[in-house]
């Protein structure tokens, strides 16, 4: 009896295992049989796939190349953008040293160096609209006066430029470099 | 079987090979358009960059230059230490190469020019609005 029901048992597990071999046979034939069946569909949609995939690559190709394209470049571009602005940059700079200095000294010694006391009240005021205008502020004026006529002559930065020449005409005891500053308003 | 494992590998192949000059012909596109942007960026930023180091050191040369001035007028003006602190100040200027945007001791240079300028300025006890750009430079090389 006991013997019976072992014998049953596996033949009962045997059929399972033909069933499962059978199942995973049939599916294994299924997925080798579609290309051969169907190639001339499945062309087209490897056709259509392959457009998709051409600009696909076509635009990771694009977007790499825009990056080396912009690390090639971005140092030249960088230094000539540096070169156009530095000197404007440094007068301005010599504007604002000579006008600041100026307003820390004493009286007396504002006196020696500057005779007439109009001009000590103008670069006193000088000082003022100077300490006005945030470095921001002046890269601003600049970008946009060279963006539209190359000078800066007529803007803030060129009047008080052209007020600080002006002021120091008169007092040679103030040895700064008044041409650099003058290259601001020419 | 065998030839229909070539097959695919040659259609591998060709599809590799067309992808790789569709990747090839992006890529030379967009190589040509990066110049163009890449040197467009870079001048704005260089730009920028420029003039605020071409303002910073300016502001430390008219500062030099008035004190010196004063000093030759009078001589008692600033005591002999700051004098001699106003001295160095004025040779880290001028040593300054302002056109050499690359120069690998700009920043350095920059440093012992600011550094030298605070000591001036708490020797004589006074404060100046600009100060020049104690972070703007850095910063703004940083973003490149």
């Amino acid at each position: 009896m006991k013997q019976l029901n072992l014998e049953a048992s596996d033949a009962l597990t045997n059929q399972i295992d033909q069933n499962s071999l059978c199942d995973d046979d049939s599916h294994i034939w299924g997925e080798d049989d579609a290309p051969t069946d169907e190639h001339s569909s499945d062309s087209l949609i490897l056709n259509r796939e392959w457009e998709r995939r051409h600009s696909q690559f076509h635009t990771m190709g694009y977007r790499d190349g825009i990056t080396a394209g912009k690390e090639a470049s971005a140092q030249e571009g960088f230094n000539d953008g540096f070169k156009q602005s530095v000197y404007a940059g440094y007068s301005w700079g010599l504007v604002r040293g000579i006008s600041s200095v100026m307003a820390t000294f004493p009286d007396h010694l504002k006196e020696k160096l500057i005779k007439d006391p109009q001009n000590k009240e103008r670069l006193q005021k000088l000082y003022a609209s100077t300490q006005a205008i945030s470095s921001n502020n002046a890269l601003q004026i600049f970008h946009s006066n060279i963006q539209q006529n190359g000078n800066i002559s007529s803007s803030e930065i060129g009047n008080l430029s052209k007020e600080l020449i002006s002021v120091l005409r008169d007092s040679t005891e103030i040895k700064v470099d008044v041409d650099q500053i003058r290259k601001l308003i020419i | 079987m065998e030839s229909k494992a070539n097959d695919s590998v040659d259609f591998l192949e060709s599809t590799v090979l067309l992808e790789q000059l569709q990747y090839d012909e992006g890529f030379r596109d967009g190589y040509k358009d990066g110049l163009v942007f890449g040197k467009e960026d870079g001048r704005e930023v260089g730009f920028k960059h420029g003039f605020q180091v071409g303002e910073e050191l300016g502001f430390y040369r008219g500062c030099v230059d008035v004190w010196k001035s004063a000093i030759k007028i009078d001589h008692s003006a600033f005591s002999f230490r700051i004098q001699k602190r106003i001295n160095q100040l004025a040779e880290l200027v001028e040593k300054y190469p302002l056109t050499e945007p690359e120069n690998e001791l700009v920043q350095e240079m920059m440093d012992a020019i600011r550094q030298n300028f605070k000591i001036i300025l708490a020797n004589l006890g006074v404060k100046l609005g600009y100060e020049g750009h104690t972070n703007a430079s850095k910063h703004d090389l940083e973003e490149i």
